[in-house]
This record gives C-alpha cells, sequence and structure tokens, in this order.
C-alpha cells in the first residue's frame, strides 16, 4: 500500500508531494532527503519514514531541534499537538515539522464525494471578468454623478462630479477588497472583480429602488407603508449581497451561509423597524407630511377636486381622546375635584 | 431792569413745578403703595417660589387682581403650587383663586383672612393721548416701583384691545395696576415689546371680569369645573369673534408670481413679504405671510387663538425640471403649526393628504372665447388636532403644494389654532376658493 505525504508549508498549501512505495525515506532541509523542505526551522535531516514488517508505516523524528508534533489523527480524533518520536501512520495523519506540516495519506483512502458546482458558480465567474467589473464600476460612478447633479442645490461644478465619482469608486473597491481580504485571510479565494460587480450592481439597484420609492413616495401619503416598503426592500437586498459575498469569500456550509445572509440583516432592520414605527406612533408637535415632491407627470393617482378635499375632511375631527393617553400624559388642567393627577415633572 | 427782573421769577417758576411734580411721584407711590402685592408662585414640595408677578387689591373685601399667566400653574397643578401675597411692608397673606379671563390674561384673587383696607378704585374713563400715567409692579424682584409713561391710544393690529404704553414694563410687574395721576386704575401691565413701547390690559376688562364674577360669585376653587368651563366658553366665544370678523372683512387679493393670493384681511393679521433672489442660485423665492399678532396664553408651553397664512412662489426658469423639483421638496420638507402645544393638551395631529385639482381662471380671448385651461393640481395636506381639555376646539393646519407645472410652484398653507370644526370649514372654503391662478 503506497503512502502519500504532503508538506505544507505556513500558509497550507501544498508545497510538495511524495509517493512511497515500502522503502525508507528521509525528510529535512538537505538535498539528499526524498522530500526536501525549505522551511529553515526543520533539521538538515529532520525525520525518515519506513514500512515495517507488518507493512505499516512508521515516522521517526532524528533527534532534532524543534522536534515533531502530531497535530490531528483521524483516528484518535485528539486536538492536542503531542510531541512524538516514532509513531505508526495512520491515514489522514498531520505532523508539525519546524513551521510546515506534513499530511500523510494511504493511497487507498476514500476521498470526499464531489461537490457539485453550485449553480451561481457561472453567474459568479461571469463577473468576476475584469472588464465587466469595471464597466459595472463607470456605469454605478455615472448614475451617481447624475443623481448628484439633479440634486445639488447649486451650480453643479467639475469638482464636486469628481468628489461624487471618488466616492462611489471607492466605496466599492473598499468594499471589494474587504471581502476579498476575509476570503484570503479564511484561506478561500479573493475574488476581488466577482465582489466589484456585485457592489456595483447592488449600487445600483439602491440607485433604481430609491428612485422607484420615491414615486411611491409622491403617490401614496401613508407613511407607515413608505417606511415598510423601504424596509422590505432593504430586508431582501442585504440578504442576497450578504449571500453572495459569503458564498464567494467564505467556505462555509449553505446552511450557515443562509443563516448568516438572512439572520444578520434581519435583526438589524427589525431594530430599526422597531425605531422607527416607535417614531411614527410618539407624539410631535408638527404634522406627519409625506413630503416627497415631482411634476405631475409621474403622478398615477387621479386627483380629486379641492371642493371634494375640503368636503371629506370633517372625519378627520372625531379624533378620540383615549383614556389611556390621559392617564400616561396628565392632562394639567383636568377636572381636579374628581381625580387626583400624578405630579408633571 | 425790567427785563433782568423777569428771569429769576421764570426760573423760580419752573422749579416750584418740577418740585411739585417730585412729590407728586412720591404722594403717589406712598398713597397708593398699600394696595400692591408681589404675587408668589410658590411650589410647595420646595416651599420655594417659583414665579413672580405683581397685583393689587381692588375692594375692602379684598379682591386682588393680576395676569393670568402669573397664577396659571396655580391654577393646572394646584396640589403643585399655591400662591401668596406679599404687601410692600413684607406682610404675607394666602391667595385663592376667583376667577379668570385667558383671553384678556386676567385672574381675580382673594386674599384669605382679613383683607388690608387700603384698595385702588378702577378708572371709568379712558385716559387722554398722551396723559402721563403710572405702572406700579416689582420688576425681577427688586422692590416695588413706579414707572410714569405715556397712555398712546389703544393699539392697533390686536383683536383684543391693548393700551399701548410708552414706558417700560419688566418682567415681575405683571399684573401691576397702571394708574392715573388721580390714583385710578386705567389698566394692567401684560407685556413689553422692549424699549419702552409695553402693552396694558385695558380696565374696562378687568370691569367685565368683576361684573361676570359678581353676578355668579362663586369662588372656583370650591367648584374646580368652573373654571374649565369659564375658560373654555372664553375660548369659544373668542374664536367665534375671530372668525366673524375674518369673514365679515374684505379679503385683499395679492399678486405673488403667476397667482393671487389672500393679503390683508384684517389690521390685526400683519402682512409682510420677502424674496430671495441669488445670481448664485438657480431658485427664486418670492414669501408672502400674515400672521395674527395675538396669542392667548393657556399655559407655560400651550398658546392658541392664532391665524396665520403664507404663500410661497418659486421659480427657476432655465433649471430642468427633476432638478427643480427636488429643491422645492428642499425648501418645503418641513411644516410647523403656528402655536405651542404640548402631547399635556393636544393629541396628535390627523392628517389627510391627497391630490387636489382646481380649476384656473379662464383667460377671455379677443374673439370672446374662453381658453381651456389646464387645472391646478396640487399635494394638498389638511391636519387636525383636538385639544384634550376643550374637545370642540381644534388646530387646524392645512397646506397645499402645486406639482403642475415644470419649474414654477405654489404653496399655499394656513394654521388656525383653537377653533371649532366649523369655523375652520368656513375658513378653509373662503380660503382655498380666494386664490387664483392665472
Amino acid at each position: 500500500m503506497a503512502l502519500i505525504i504532503e508538506a505544507l508549508d505556513r500558509t497550507h498549501r501544498v508545497q510538495g508531494r511524495l509517493h512511497i512505495e515500502g522503502e525508507p525515506v528521509t525528510l529535512g532541509r538537505a538535498y539528499h532527503n526524498a522530500l526536501i523542505m525549505e522551511d529553515p526551522h526543520v533539521d538538515a535531516v529532520h525525520a525518515e519514514i519506513r514500512c515495517d514488517n507488518n507493512g505499516h508505516y512508521i515516522l521517526r523524528d532524528l533527534n532534532t531541534t524543534n522536534g515533531t508534533h502530531l497535530l490531528t489523527s483521524h483516528t484518535l480524533k485528539s486536538t492536542a499537538a503531542t510531541k512524538i518520536n516514532e509513531y505508526r501512520i495512520q491515514s489522514g495523519d498531520e505532523f508539525q515539522i519546524g513551521k510546515s506540516r506534513l499530511r500523510c495519506v494511504l493511497s487507498e483512502s476514500k476521498v470526499a464525494p464531489t461537490l457539485p458546482l453550485h449553480t451561481l458558480e457561472v453567474l459568479f465567474d461571469y463577473f468576476a471578468q475584469p472588464r465587466l467589473a469595471i464597466g459595472l464600476c463607470i456605469l454605478a460612478g455615472a448614475v451617481s454623478l447624475w443623481l448628484g447633479y439633479l440634486t445639488t442645490i447649486n451650480r453643479f461644478d467639475w469638482i464636486s462630479g469628481l468628489e461624487l465619482i471618488t466616492q462611489t469608486l471607492s466605496t466599492l473597491i473598499i468594499y471589494a477588497a474587504f471581502w476579498a481580504f476575509i476570503g484570503r485571510v479564511v484561506r478561500h479565494e479573493a475574488r476581488f472583480f466577482a465582489h466589484l460587480s456585485i457592489a456595483a450592481i447592488a449600487r445600483l439597484l439602491i440607485g433604481s429602488w430609491s428612485w422607484f420609492s420615491g414615486l411611491l413616495r409622491f403617490n401614496y401619503s401613508s407613511l407607515w407603508l413608505i417606511s415598510a416598503f423601504n424596509i422590505l426592500a432593504l430586508a431582501f437586498l442585504l440578504p442576497a449581497l450578504l449571500w453572495c459575498a459569503s458564498f464567494l469569500a467564505l467556505n462555509i456550509e449553505p446552511r450557515w451561509r443562509w443563516i448568516m445572509a438572512v439572520l444578520l440583516p434581519w435583526c438589524f432592520l427589525a431594530l430599526i423597524a422597531k425605531v422607527e414605527f416607535d417614531d411614527l406612533k410618539e407624539f410631535s408637535e408638527t404634522p406627519r407630511l409625506a413630503v416627497e415632491l415631482k411634476p405631475d407627470k409621474w403622478l398615477w393617482r387621479k386627483p380629486v377636486s379641492m371642493d371634494a378635499f375640503l368636503t371629506s375632511t370633517p372625519a378627520l375631527f372625531e379624533i378620540p381622546l383615549t383614556e389611556k393617553n390621559m392617564e400616561a400624559k396628565p392632562s394639567t388642567m383636568r377636572d381636579t375635584a374628581t381625580a387626583e393627577q400624578p405630579q408633571v415633572e | 431792569m425790567p427785563k433782568a427782573s423777569k428771569c429769576p421769577i421764570a426760573l423760580m417758576l419752573f422749579w416750584f413745578a418740577s418740585v411739585a411734580q417730585g412729590q407728586s411721584y412720591e404722594k403717589l407711590y406712598s398713597n397708593y403703595r398699600d394696595s400692591l402685592y408681589q404675587i408668589h408662585l410658590i411650589e410647595r414640595a420646595s416651599n420655594s417660589k417659583a414665579g413672580l408677578g405683581s397685583g393689587f387689591q381692588i375692594s375692602a373685601s379684598g379682591l386682588v387682581v393680576t395676569n393670568y399667566h402669573v397664577v396659571s400653574r396655580a391654577i393646572s397643578e394646584p396640589e403643585k403650587y399655591l400662591l401668596k401675597a406679599f404687601s410692600v411692608d413684607k406682610k404675607e397673606g394666602q391667595l385663592e383663586l376667583l376667577h379668570v379671563d385667558v383671553i384678556n390674561d386676567l385672574a381675580l384673587l382673594r386674599q384669605k383672612g382679613e383683607p388690608h383696607t387700603e384698595f385702588l378704585q378702577l378708572s371709568t374713563l379712558a385716559p387722554q393721548k398722551g396723559e402721563t400715567i403710572f405702572a406700579l409692579g416689582n420688576p425681577m424682584d427688586l422692590g416695588m416701583t413706579l414707572v410714569p409713561g405715556t397712555y398712546s391710544g389703544i393699539a392697533s393690529g390686536s383683536f383684543y384691545d391693548r393700551i399701548h404704553f410708552s414706558g417700560s414694563i419688566n418682567p415681575g410687574m405683571s399684573g401691576g395696576p397702571v394708574i392715573n395721576s388721580a390714583g385710578q386704575v386705567v389698566g394692567i401691565n401684560v407685556a413689553t415689546a422692549g424699549n419702552q413701547i409695553s402693552f396694558l390690559v385695558p380696565v374696562r376688562k378687568l370691569a367685565t371680569l368683576l361684573e361676570e364674577f359678581t353676578t355668579t360669585n362663586q369662588p372656583l376653587e370650591t367648584k374646580p369645573t368652573t373654571l374649565k368651563s369659564t375658560i373654555h366658553r372664553h375660548l369659544i366665544n373668542n374664536q367665534q369673534n375671530i372668525i366673524d370678523t375674518i369673514l365679515a372683512a374684505e379679503w385683499q387679493l395679492r399678486p405673488l408670481g403667476e397667482a393671487m393670493v389672500i393679503g390683508e384681511i384684517l389690521p390685526s393679521i400683519q402682512c409682510w413679504g420677502s424674496s430671495e433672489k441669488d445670481a448664485t442660485k438657480p431658485l427664486q423665492q418670492i414669501i408672502k405671510g400674515c400672521t395674527g399678532q395675538d396669542v392667548v396664553y393657556l399655559a407655560e408651553n400651550f398658546s392658541t387663538g392664532h391665524v396665520e397664512y403664507e404663500f410661497f412662489w418659486l421659480q427657476a426658469d432655465n433649471l430642468q425640471s427633476a432638478r427643480f423639483y427636488h429643491l422645492y421638496q428642499q425648501q418645503m420638507d418641513s411644516f410647523y403649526a403656528g402655536n405651542s402645544a404640548g402631547e399635556a393638551h393636544v393629541t396628535n395631529f390627523r392628517c389627510q393628504q391627497k391630490f387636489t385639482t382646481q380649476q384656473r381662471r379662464q383667460k377671455i380671448l379677443p374673439s370672446n372665447k374662453t381658453s381651456h385651461q389646464p387645472s391646478v393640481i396640487a399635494r394638498s395636506a389638511y391636519c387636525v388636532r383636538r385639544y384634550r381639555d376643550f374637545p370642540d376646539l381644534y388646530d387646524i393646519f392645512y397646506v397645499s403644494l402645486s406639482v403642475d407645472q415644470s419649474n414654477r410652484a405654489l404653496v399655499s398653507h394656513f394654521t388656525l389654532s383653537g377653533f371649532t370644526q366649523d369655523s375652520a370649514t368656513t375658513f378653509s372654503k373662503k380660503f382655498v376658493s380666494e386664490i387664483q391662478w392665472h
């Protein structure tokens, strides 16, 4: 039975593989070893692997400076690193030698079942094209420039335009760089351009949503409805964004990916919704009105005549004076003979 | 020689005159000082003063008069505050509340226990314009003072008659009397606009209050519901008076941009205007507004009786529609009601917001045909909040923002505070029907 020895460097990448079939081998820094390691913390001849009479492979430390440690063993299930002198190798064992690692696998060992490619992989590969990513970024920059132009009070000069574009692009780049970095940290993939494309698409989606929600705010007056719609839109967009990012950057199980992508933004949005709706319920000295103004070509509701508008106002006057409110906030000019008034601070 | 002998006599006459006047000030003060009081609003828990004002006695039975705003907290929170009167010689007495008139900011009280013998007579005649009258009171707790000034008639531009007094009234003198040289009360200190411009409540308002009290003759403290209903009745009558006067008056229209908007209705609702035209800003804005000068004070953060209307014309000739509307929205993103009112006094505003259409005025063409003008489309809002203590009174807020033109807009707004539904409805109909577009 053959044994495959994989040498992993400090970044856990396979540096070299050795296939042995019974003959004893040595490994170390010196050039006469069968497996030459580039780690300065490894002795010139560090360890020896040979096959005993029963066909088991034995690893022996050759009295080295930094020693040899067993890191993980599939059979022992131990996680604590133990210093070893002579050890019978099981398939899947990992050893620490200097700062490098050795992974020993028997050629008969089973491998994990093949993971089917996620359908979105194709899409993400498409997004990862630098040309597409840069194109989308330019489009997002142009859109923010256009929106910036429309919403500027004073004359729009090229410096503020430049500022806007830089701001948008740097936000997108920082987003992509952040996830690419995370991908590196967890030793997955960087996929910077895929992240960049997704960020630019998200920016465009947010832009078009805010335009559309502007139309909603213009056509409808219910502040509750508008807040709810905005939160609902974010409740879809944020999980989608986080799901894509975690899919590309993290190598976690699909279940956890979903939990992370959905739960995190929803908790955050629930908090925002609570604050916003509580605020709408609070007493306000000023009238709460929808203030969106657009030219009437964007109006899809049928206006009523001013007379009809005024005729429907009497219903507004029937405001209940709830007893509950009175208790919570004692009116200061109540009938003092019948009620024991709590003091007002 | 004869010439030389005249001069000293003339000089002596001046000297006598000034002495005589000086004596009369001193005499006035010393004659009437015993009828004056400093009113202390005392917080029961800490037994320390929470507010100060002045007051005066008007009858042998110990009736004392001051401003409503001096004693309002003792009315709204009787378990927290009590009222005491301190005479000039520091004698103290507790006060009980008898009657109030919130519209004219007057309160009638009585000193418990043995009343003082000194009191002031009320004048039945109004002073002559230019006549010297004397405001008495204790400004800023510095001690009782006498401030001479001139009677300048009834101030114009007010729903309620107020005497314009050219003399200084300072905080703490509120509720003090203003007497003529005969020592009769002609008014009550109430407000100041700074720089020797002060306002007094004419004494006939006090006479009316006194009359009302003597006919019912029931101390309010024993029956607090009467107090609320008295204030309520005054507020209802007052808003009715205001709305009747407004509707009876001729409404002047004045041009604003391409529209005709409402200008002067009554002298008591003063109009102003301003425009912003800045070369660096693409948007031109003209504002015209009118505001009632009087507010009725009810409590510390609650005033009412306010009438106000405003119009904004916005125009930007060389601006894309989208940019114009963005600027327009920015200018109009917050609205305020004209009066202040806290949660304890009013409900939340309840609003109705819709798009409305209104006919433009038809243009008469030379061929005697009328051109068909598209109607004005506006985002209009009508908001109402109810008074907790006076459930048939409301604050009404209206705003209408036109959206039918690509780079010009008219905004019209009014606020009425402390009006009934009927008054509000009548006013609203008249208001929207008066505005005209070309």
